[in-house]
Parts: C-alpha cells; structure tokens; sequence
C-alpha cells in the first residue's frame, strides 16, 4: 500500500512538473511576443516569414515564387504620403539596380483604404501604370505583415538575405538621408547594405531612423 | 476729401493689422542642437512637444487640439512647442501660408535638419520616425510621457491631468 501510495504520488510529481514546465514554455513564449512587439517587430537577425498579397495585376505574391531571389528589397510604402511619394523614383532606380543582381524590390502597402481612400487598391494599380512600377505593389490588406514585421511608417525598409534557405533581416530603415534630394544624399543605406552583402560582408548600419508617414491602421 | 481720408485710414489700418498678423506667426529655424537643449530644460515646467508636417494629414488634424490644451493649461507652466518637419525650402512655400491660413500665432520652430538618423536617437530612443510624435515632459519632476501617432483633445487633457 505505502508504495504504491508513493509510486503514485511521484507520478503525481512528475506529472505536475511537466505541467509547471509546460506553463512556464507557455509565459516564457508570450512574454517573447511580448517583446518583439515591444522592440518594433522584426530586428536584424531574425528569420522573415513569408507572405501572400495581391499584387496589382490581381496576381497573388509570396517570397517563395522568387526562386532565384538572394534576397529582397522589402519596402512599407503607399499612394498618398508625400515622404513616399519623394522616395518612389529611388525605389524603382533601386530595384533597376538591384534585381538583376539577386535584389529585387517588394513594395507593400499596408494602409487602410478606408481611413485612406488615396491608398486603396484601384488607386495602387493607377499609380503603378502612371509611374511604370518595374516591381510588384501589394496590398497587406489585413495589414498582418506590416505588423509582423514591425512597419511604423511609409516608406519603411526591410532587406532580406537567404540563408540555409531561411529569410534572414539584414537591414531595417530608411533609403537613404535626404528625403527632399537624392543628388544631395550623403549615406544610401539600402545601396550600401546591398553592396556590402554583394561583397559577402555583413551590412555595417543594420539599422537607421527615419522621417515617414504613419501607418493607417485599421480601428 | 473726407472718404478719401477715411478710405486711405482704413486702407492704413488693414496693413499695420496684415503686418502685425505676419509677424506674430515668426518661424525660427532651428538646429537638433536647440531642441537637445530644450529637452534637457529643468525648469518646474511642462513642456509638450508636438513633432509635426504640413504634408502630415494626421499632425494637422490634431495640430487645433495642442493649441487649445496649451490655451487650457498656459496659466499652469505648460509650454507648447511646435516643431515642424517641413524642409527649410518649403518655409516660404509651405509653412507660413498654411500657419497663416489656420491663424496659428503660436511660435513654430522648423527643424532644418533632414539626417533624421543621427537625431531622431536624441529625442527619444523608442521613436522610429513617424510622425506625428510628441514628448510631454518635466524634467525637474522625472515626468515624460511619449505619443506615438494621432491623439486628441481629451486624450491631451486626460494626461496632462494625472501629470500635475
């Protein structure tokens, strides 16, 4: 009786510890989310999940369809806000530049089009005829991958790198540092990111602030 | 002759009125250097500052509601400063002619400076760029309170409330 009385009882135990470490894994994970709420979503260094938008010609995107893609130029960005607006011309030189070598832009819009109506999607589609888009403009309609990746405003920058066949964040900012003239801008943070992984060193600014619209997000 | 002098009278008086008016919405052009300074200001005095734009939709919707706070609590040592992102270009262009046409009096400092990730640090470490942005702060009372994005009249009255 007493033995069994104690083999129950450490089975008992050992059954409360996997439960008291079950919950812990569990707070420990939500204080995680917590966290990279906290720092502003995803930092350098962390993997980048994949998504799936509509691009303009009604087309569904993931990263996965880029199979030859070394990487990408990911850019929080939209129709009305004059700060994207002054950068449009420098996404489309990057991409001219950089696709070609393994870079190619991904452009996301991710503002409500009811609390924006400039940025809804038929207005997306006209401005990428109007300005000739070389790249893919997608509408994060539920605006889950602006906050997933920790976009704050337009336009917002994240570059990408495949390793291992993992998407790692290598850079997360601004372009570059004269939103008003590009003749003028003394650092091109995305240029030199990209000509640093091209040279197969690591990004040496990882991380810059910028100017930019906030995001509209959806109440 | 009599409606003659009274026509260049009041022709006189719209133009001292229209220069009084002018002058009273003065824009200084600032360096990082002088809002570091303020930031750092330890009078007993709160201080609210609103980092805004022209081109900013959502800064000038709520630009009505700072000005009434500061009208609110200007007997209390409230001070409100303005800060625009405006580019030094647009000065003439842009920002006096919208602070005339909102009849804005109160002072606007434009920030001409456009190396945004050498400052924005400064400010505040949490801040990414987006404006609007808006510190409300007391050094001398270890008070700071931070605004991300839009906010709005009885938001700014609830927490300046609870600061003093």
């Amino acid at each position: 009786m007493n033995l069994e009385h104690t083999y129950l009882n450490q089975t008992l135990r050992k059954k409360m510890k996997g439960k008291v470490l079950l919950l812990t894994t569990l707070l420990l994970g939500l204080a995680c989310i917590g966290w990279t709420q906290r720092t502003g979503g995803l930092q350098p260094g962390d993997d980048a999940p994949d998504f799936r938008l509509k691009n303009i010609d009604n087309q569904m995107v993931s990263l996965a369809d880029y199979k030859q893609a070394k990487g990408f130029i990911i850019v929080f960005t939209c129709n009305h806000c004059p700060f994207a607006k002054l950068y449009e011309d420098r996404i489309i030189a990057l991409h001219n530049k950089y696709a070609s070598k393994g870079y190619p832009v991904v452009a996301i819009n991710p503002n409500d089009a009811t609390k924006q109506p400039e940025d809804n999607f038929e207005m997306m589609v006209q401005r990428a005829q109007e300005k000739s888009f070389p790249y893919v403009y997608l509408q994060d309609e539920t605006q889950e991958v602006a906050r997933t990746y920790g976009a704050a405003r337009t336009p917002h920058v994240w570059i990408l790198q495949k390793q291992d066949n993992k998407l790692k964040v290598v850079y997360v900012g601004g372009i570059d540092n004269n939103p008003e003239d590009a003749a003028n801008a003394t650092e091109k943070y995305v240029e030199r990111a990209i000509e640093e992984l091209q040279a197969g060193r690591m990004v040496s600014k990882a991380t810059t602030k910028a100017i930019g619209c906030t995001i509209k997000w959806r109440e | 002759m009599k409606v003659c002098q009274s026509l260049f009278m009041l022709i006189f008086l719209i133009t001292v009125l229209y220069s009084l008016n002018a002058q009273s919405q003065q824009v200084e052009v600032v360096g990082v250097d002088k809002v570091e300074q303020l930031l750092k200001n330890q009078s007993d005095t709160l201080h609210i500052v609103n980092f805004w734009a022209t081109w900013c939709a959502p800064c000038v919707k709520e630009l009505p509601d700072f000005i009434r706070i500061g009208e609110k609590f200007g007997h209390k040592n409230v001070c409100l400063w303005l800060i625009s992102m405006d580019f030094r270009s647009s000065l003439e262009t842009k920002l006096k002619p919208f602070l005339r046409s909102k009849n804005i009096q109160q002072p606007v400092w434009l920030l001409n400076n456009t190396d945004y990730d050498k400052w924005i640090p400064l400010i505040d470490g949490n801040w990414q760029g987006d404006i609007p942005f808006t510190l409300i702060f007391n050094n001398q009372r270890n008070q700071k309170v931070t605004i991300s994005g839009e906010t709005d009249y009885q938001r700014l009255e609830q927490l300046l409330e609870e600061m003093f």
